[in-house]
């Protein structure tokens, strides 16, 4: 038995437990409802699997990464059970005894190669940065961009540089120093790799000198706030995510949200930024000082938000269910009237802008960065 | 018999996939783990399960006929499943073949306002159909442990009763009608009036028969307009003895709570530290506002007269907060098993002190020994050494024998199951063979749920 003592001990008792309390609200059973996708089915499967009852196999090991370990049962269970713990544990497993999945080979290939999740051009990871954008040489923030910002969404990447321009605020990046921040990696149980990135980034920051780390990405804000510090012991800066920052610069004056935007607007948490780390009212004060913007609550908010369905690792393997996921969260979206959903992850907003195009759904989605652009006044 | 079909799972997944699609029939040892225990405390850890042969998820009562015709003819045993929730395990495919998994049958078919009746699926989870209601302005009024992850369907079959249940009635009582495939095939269909005098309530054969009598596809249930107030009191006395006949002094009033709870001390432990209080009562009210304030000063006012010390409202709504979660939490402490028995009313304080002493002889570790939602009912919520699992059910059989000796039950909500079998013929002397007599003649094969109704 190769996993942490404590998540042993987790899987012992829920194995006592079996209330099932986590399978309501998860965000795979309901659309699969296969029991062995739920937390008590798949800690019955880890025990069984670590005590010798089951071999592994590729079926067993897709019932622990069909799951975006969005928390939620982790929120609801009685024991308090670290559930996202032991899922990633188990992954960890079963990636060293060999069964993964094509896509996170891939992906993880390309992390090794090039510091990207994507195949892409490590010295295009800057490619979007404007001109006309003011990047000092010498700060106490650093702005980590993040893969999937930098590559896929980097709307969200130059919005947040304008908007730290705008409120006067300098900043550096890390390029070319900054490499992927690991998340996927341990997400899908490569702790090797993940350990390897963490150990440069952290190196890499420490070494400009900044006290303080802002991101847009509520994935790398998670891996770099928390798991860092797990991993690879205390670390010498702050990390704030972009929404906890511009709380606080609206509310110093340093930022000003003045112009309208008299729009029916949504809040989705992202997993990352809000079960994860906690951050729920900082996007939402943000949102709420946009003159006549009108501000509507999903009926699932905050600890009980729905997840989108991409992370884990799952938009990259199991793109069709993410799909759906997202489809349930828009319709809730819809539900409250809502005609734009903001959220603040790149990879939330990768996933309800496909499944918005791909439907041909009258919802907008945005960035909280990007929205909060249409309120500044340059 | 068993034929070369039910002897043969490649087979019998053949024709279950014929029935309902391939994703819809599990048959891989990591998926069926998880169908092979419900929350019966002694199944602690998967080697204890009984691993069933598939499972199949029905999503229409036509299914569910075609499923029990193929399983009739091929004499395969079939245990229908909820959530897996219930304690007496009987979800546990304990003759092994297939679990019919019931939860893709979850939808609210109907809410009539007017008659304050709701048709569901049997797959409905509590706390889902409670916030659907809600949002139209009714409730449903039954709210076991288990509200959260409980199916409509499990809650009938284990004739259960929760937390509100002094206002609502058990589940038995919230039953209009059901639509249900009997063992041979038959689909069947009550009427959906509180009651008809044209002979026996054929309803009544599967409320609490653990799905031994047939598959329930569909219920018409009773709904209630949603309570304008709610309100919990919490007094405190000096053992359970006086909070107890306090709390018949309240009902002899007339007064009917929508909860009552009696507990010993060890029952509001972590919430209550410092009173002088072994027993407490908790006792609560909602509907109609001016109806509650009228019952609650009531009810203050006779409790105070009997010496009991009111409780923060705060501690009151903690403890209502975590009535779902409780039960798990114990499973902190050690493995948590209960003894859910009920004895008349005239003899609840002798079988009081005959658990408490029980527990000391027994060197039992006892979570609470309350009387919750009827007064009949007295229960114990204790842990166990897992590693002395047959010590510890002796020691239990001897405390619902004394229950037994009293004119009580063995078993007040969850069921026969897996655990009590052996004292069903104490339980019911020649009754059982009534029972016994039903099921052969609903059942010829004896493939629904084959258990102790079928030895």
């Amino acid at each position: 038995m190769n996993v942490p003592q404590n998540v042993y001990k987790d899987l012992t008792l829920c194995s006592r437990c079996r209330c099932g309390f986590c399978r309501r609200g998860c965000t795979t059973y309901p659309i699969l409802g296969v029991e062995s996708l739920t937390a008590r089915g798949r800690n019955a499967i880890a025990l069984s699997f670590l005590d010798g009852l089951i071999d592994a196999s590729q079926g067993l090991a897709d019932r622990f990464f069909l799951c975006t370990t969005c928390g939620f049962c982790k929120e609801r269970c009685p024991l308090e059970l670290d559930t996202v713990k032991i899922n990633e544990s188990l992954r960890a497993e079963l990636v060293k005894k060999g069964f993964t999945r094509p896509e996170h080979d891939a992906f993880a290939k390309s992390i090794e190669n090039a510091h990207n999740p994507y195949g892409e051009l490590h010295e295009e990871r800057m490619k979007w940065l404007p001109s006309e954008a003011e990047v000092a040489g010498k700060a106490d923030t650093a702005y980590f961009v993040g893969c999937t910002t930098a590559y896929r969404r980097p709307e969200i990447a130059e919005a947040t540089v304008r908007t730290l321009n705008g409120a006067k605020v300098d900043f550096i990046t890390l390029h070319p120093e900054e490499w992927c921040c690991g998340s996927p990696a341990l997400r899908v149980g490569r702790r090797d790799l993940f350990l390897k990135l963490a150990r440069h980034n952290v190196e890499a920051i420490r070494k400009t000198g900044v006290t303080r780390v802002v991101t847009s990405c509520a994935g790398c804000y998670r891996v770099l706030s928390q798991d860092y510090p797990e991993f690879v012991g205390e670390i010498p800066f702050k990390v704030v995510h972009a929404s906890e920052l511009m709380a606080e610069l609206i509310k110093e004056g340093s930022l000003k949200l003045v112009r309208k935007v008299p729009e029916t607007v949504t809040y989705h948490d992202p997993c990352h930024l809000g079960r994860h780390t906690g951050i729920y009212e900082q996007p939402r004060e943000v949102l709420k000082s946009i003159p006549a913007i009108r501000f509507v609550e999903m009926s699932k908010n905050r600890e009980n938000a729905r997840c989108c369905g991409a992370g884990g690792g799952v938009k990259a393997s199991f793109n069709d269910f993410a799909l759906q996921a997202a489809v349930r969260r828009l319709e809730e979206a819809r539900e409250v009237g809502a005609e734009s959903i903001v959220s603040a992850c790149p990879f939330c907003a990768h996933n309800f802008r496909e499944v918005i195009r791909e439907t041909g759904s009258s919802l907008k989605f945005y960035d909280l960065m990007e929205f909060i652009l249409k309120a500044i006044e340059f | 018999m068993k034929d070369a079909v039910s002897r043969n799972p490649r087979d019998i997944v053949r024709l279950l996939t014929e029935i309902v699609g391939k994703d819809n029939v599990l048959y891989e040892q990591y998926d069926l783990i998880p169908y092979s225990r419900d929350r019966c405390p002694f199944l602690t850890h998967p080697k204890h399960g009984v691993i069933p042969l598939a499972v199949v998820r029905p999503a229409t009562t036509e299914e569910v006929q075609e499923i029990v015709v193929l399983a009739n003819k091929h004499h395969i045993p079939l245990t229908p499943r909820g959530s897996g929730t219930n304690y007496a395990g009987s979800a546990v495919p304990s003759k092994g073949g297939v679990v019919v998994d019931l939860t893709r049958m979850n939808r609210i078919l109907a809410i009539d306002e007017e008659s304050m009746s709701a048709k569901v699926q049997p797959g409905l989870i509590l706390q889902d159909f409670e916030e659907a209601l809600s949002k139209r302005g009714f409730t449903f009024g039954h709210d076991p442990g288990s509200f959260p992850s409980a199916t409509v369907g499990g809650c009938i079959s284990t004739w259960s009763v929760g937390w509100r249940a002094g206002k609502y009635g058990d589940m038995g009582r919230l039953v209009l009608s059901l639509k249900v495939v009997l063992p041979t095939g038959i689909v069947i269909e009550t009427r959906s009036v509180p009651k008809s005098s044209t002979g026996f309530d054929v309803k009544s054969l599967f409320i609490g028969a653990e799905g031994a009598m047939g598959m329930i596809t569909e219920a018409v249930l009773r709904i209630h307009p949603s309570p304008e107030k709610r309100v919990i009191l919490v007094y405190g006395f000096k053992d359970f003895e006086q909070a107890f006949k306090s709390l018949l002094k309240v009902l002899r009033a007339g007064l009917c709570p929508m909860m009552q709870l009696v507990t010993n001390k060890e029952g509001m432990e972590g919430l209550v530290e410092k009173s002088r209080a072994n027993g407490f009562v908790m006792i609560s009210y909602e509907g109609v506002k001016e109806v509650v304030d009228a019952q609650a000063k009531r009810t203050a006012s006779i409790l105070e007269a009997e010496g009991g010390m009111k409780i923060s409202d705060e501690v009151a709504e903690q403890y209502w907060a975590d009535r779902h979660d409780m039960f798990s939490k114990m499973n902190l402490v050690g493995a948590a098993g209960s003894i859910d028995t009920a004895v008349p009313v005239s003899k609840v304080l002798e079988f009081y002190k005959f658990l408490e002493d029980w527990a000391k002889r027994r060197g039992v570790k006892v979570f609470d020994i309350a009387s919750w939602v009827l007064p009949e009912n007295l229960g114990m919520d204790s842990a166990f050494d897992e590693s002395e699992v047959k010590a510890y059910i002796a020691a239990r059989d001897e405390a619902l024998r004394k229950a037994l000796e009293l004119g009580g039950t063995t078993s007040y909500c969850v069921g026969v199951g897996t655990r009590f079998p052996h004292l069903m013929r104490e339980e019911h002397g020649p009754a059982l063979d009534v029972l016994r007599a039903i099921k052969r003649t609903l059942d010829p094969n004896n493939i629904m749920n084959p258990g102790w109704l079928s030895p």
